[in-house]
């Protein structure tokens, strides 16, 4: 993989990482509005790993997620306006109002979904990897996961299968020092990254706020998986700099469980500033050009955001045709 | 016709699904040698592809079940002893019974869970469960409980050939059971259930395991004169309700014998049913005979202290034969 | 352009709360960042953060008042999301 292969893909990284980022800006004002009905995770801070990893992915490749997905939603080409419909619970929505943001998937697409389940995705990614390996058409299956997720019995049992049935999956940990209120280093023993190693599963860890280093390890990882070459386990050290959900601080009450210096320390390593600042500076691309790219995803945004918002409510009698398949509930 | 055991022609129905349609898998713990001997042979005929040993891990392996027939394959999880279901419990109740709704009905999940379940061979509280009620109450899942041979045939092949999540619960003592099997056997719908016997004086609807015992009972009591509807529901999700309602308004008293544990058991669920739909015609309560709330225990007078048998269906059909 | 804001749902067991106080009368302007209401729920008081510069229009449900998720509170002009 040369850094020409990377080079050529940077603007459109960059104009992937700014939709997410101002997708997720738009669903904290909405939050705060009282406009979702339900918890919204939000991946700010953490697009460069998505977007650096779903890069290498086909239509047919699968990916789970965690309850934090919408990144990962939009980096695989989700619907913006589907996926914000989504989490307004309107009927238009990808999943028709009944999953919400913690369940945004678009099968047509091989994302089997958020999932609200701290490690739900291990197993299913490792489920789809056999499926894909017994294809033979060298598709590949990505878990993303958090380093809280990492703790669940699932986690080890998961890539024990892979290791040993060779399965084309790549777990990538996106490492963001918390699970959920708690500082991981207080409750995880040992490093994460040699729990992969104990089960003979190579191991590459990188900054996740740079999206030139996510892309390159991804790829490593995507071909070693497609030639047949078995499992890969990525680490990617990042940061959700809004915290595990939104409005946390009215659940904490006046707890507190992180330094403002700290999530101001992370601030200032945002991919996005960092991948622009490059870009740039390099003169790859021009600021009337960077305008432009943020001109059309602000219009884009603010498109889905009224989609979302002038759509009809879910059709509340539709749990009971769709529980089943060719058979009502 | 040919008479086959219970586990032979759960065993034929594997067989002759696998070689239908190549899309379907099995693994789970064993099943290349077959503990159970439901999965005998399939190694051999079918290859480490469509079957296979798996690690034991049943709180990943319910979840690989979900991705693989997420990747487009029929799967078949056998997870062994039904309590291991209990062990494998987050991706069924939070994936299996609930992705296809959250996902707008995108996904289809054409899985076929195997376990057997039951008691009365002393294997003590973690093997002998009847755990189909946890089950019945997740949303989308359907609960199958043959009770012979030639139904235990027929649902398999529906389960496997159907596009939901379905545990295919074996009664596993009856694993030895001899009985008639069509010899074109064909897939026998779900929400269908078969009367076994003709009666009026009162309804008796036994589960999976519990008719063998029914049927005793109802011989004894025809020799006393008295003649039950017996009810064989089948399935339990997709609960043929009608049939069972039917029964009841001709004959006004209701007997419901169940393996499991009665607070919350599928024989509750039925006599809730029954009383909600039949209730003019009641002449009694309608009587459950179930396991006590309790964990069953592994000295074989103690645990067949607990379980259901003839005599105390007898005496439950006789309870409401009292009241007049 | 007018915005009407609703009760948002703060942790996933919340069904509704106390607006204990606002920090605006209908007419103030705000900016983005100050304190706009507080709102009271089983554990503690927490304030609530204009996510933009605007105006208070009107308020819907007075000091001490309860409201349930998603019930309108106020309404606000905002110039620029």
């Amino acid at each position: 993989m040369t850094n020409q292969a990377l080079n050529v893909r940077l603007v459109h990284l960059y104009e992937q990482m700014l939709l997410i980022r101002r997708m997720e800006e738009r669903l904290s004002q909405d939050k705060a509005a009282g406009h979702l009905p339900g918890a919204a995770h939000l991946y700010i801070g953490q697009e460069a790993v998505a977007v650096g990893i779903c890069d290498h992915l086909r239509d047919t490749d699968y990916i789970t997620s965690t309850h934090r997905g919408h990144g990962h939603f939009l980096a695989r080409g989700g619907d913006p306006r589907a996926m914000m419909a989504e989490i307004w619970g309107k009927g238009t929505g990808i999943c028709k109002g009944m999953g919400g943001s913690m369940h945004v998937a678009d099968v047509s697409k091989g994302i089997l979904g958020a999932n609200g389940i701290v490690g739900g995705g291990f197993a299913i990614a490792a489920g789809a990897a056999f499926g894909a390996r017994l294809d033979g058409k060298s598709g590949v299956s990505v878990c993303f996961f958090g380093d809280g997720a990492a703790n669940q019995g699932v986690f080890s049992e998961s890539m024990n299968m892979a290791a040993i049935w060779r399965l084309p999956a790549i777990f990538v940990c996106e490492n963001n020092l918390y699970s959920e209120f708690t500082p991981s280093h207080e409750i995880t023993a040992g490093r994460l990254q040699d729990r992969a190693r104990a089960y003979g599963i190579p191991v590459e860890v990188v900054d996740g706020n740079d999206v030139g280093q996510v892309w390159e390890a991804g790829a490593r990882a995507v071909e070693r998986a497609r030639d047949d070459g078995g499992p890969t386990y990525l680490e990617a050290m990042t940061y959700r700099i809004h915290g595990h959900a939104e409005a946390e601080s009215n659940l904490l009450g006046k707890g507190r469980y992180r330094e403002d210096a700290e999530i101001e320390s992370w601030r200032a390593r945002c991919p996005i500033q960092k991948l622009k600042a490059e870009l740039l500076a390099a003169g790859a691309v021009s600021v009337a050009r960077i305008e432009g790219i943020e001109t059309r995803i602000a219009a884009l945004v603010d498109d889905a955001a009224h989609f979302a918002e002038t759509s009809a409510e879910a059709d509340a009698e539709l749990s009971f045709d769709i529980m089943f398949s060719d058979q009502t509930a | 016709m040919a008479r086959k055991r219970y586990i032979q022609a759960i065993n034929e129905a594997l067989v002759e699904e696998m070689a239908r349609d190549p899309k379907v898998i099995l693994f789970g713990e064993d099943v290349e040698l077959s503990l159970f001997g439901d999965t005998r042979g399939l190694l051999a005929q079918f290859g480490r592809d469509r079957i296979r040993n798996t690690p034991i891990c049943e709180a990943t392996l319910t979840g690989m079940a979900v991705g693989a027939a997420s990747a487009g394959y029929r799967v078949v999880l056998h997870m062994m002893f039904s309590n291991f279901i209990y062990t494998g419990f987050d991706a069924i109740a939070n994936q299996m019974a609930k992705l296809r709704l959250m996902t707008g009905g995108q996904m289809k999940l054409p899985i076929t869970v195997i376990a057997g379940y039951g008691g009365g061979t002393s294997s003590a509280a973690q093997h002998a469960d009847t755990p189909y009620p946890l089950l019945m109450n997740l949303g989308g899942l359907n609960v199958i409980t043959p009770s012979n041979a030639a139904d235990a045939k027929g649902l398999l092949k529906t389960s496997i050939r159907g596009d939901n999540p379905t545990f295919f619960l074996e009664a596993r003592a009856r694993g030895g059971e001899m009985s008639e099997v069509p010899d074109a056997c064909e897939p026998l719908a779900f929400g269908q259930a078969r009367r076994v016997r003709q009666g009026d004086h009162a309804t008796v609807v036994a589960i999976g395991t519990m008719m063998k015992h029914a049927l005793e009972a109802a011989a004894r009591l025809q020799e006393q004169g008295i003649q039950v509807d017996l009810i064989d529901p089948r399935t339990l999700v997709p609960l043929d309700e009608r049939s069972i309602v039917e029964s009841v308004m001709r004959t006004g008293r209701l007997v419901v014998v169940d393996e499991a544990r009665d607070r919350c058991s599928a024989a509750s669920q039925i006599a809730a049913v029954v009383a909600d739909s039949a209730f003019p015609a009641l002449k009694a309560p309608i009587k459950r005979v179930t396991v006590p709330n309790v964990a069953l225990p592994y000295a074989p007078n103690a645990e067949r202290r607990l379980l259901p048998d003839a005599d105390k269906i007898v005496a439950a059909v006789m309870q409401t034969l009292k009241q007049a | 352009m007018k915005i009407n804001l609703k009760l948002a749902r703060a942790g996933m067991n919340m069904e509704e709360a106390v607006i204990a106080k606002w920090h605006r009368k209908p007419g103030e302007a705000f900016k983005k960042g100050e304190v706009l209401y507080e709102v009271e729920n089983e554990k503690s008081v927490e304030e609530v953060e204009a996510t933009a510069d605007g105006v208070l229009l009107e308020v819907l449900v007075p000091e001490g008042g309860e409201a349930k998720v998603g019930q309108l509170l106020c309404s606000v002009d905002i110039p620029k999301l």
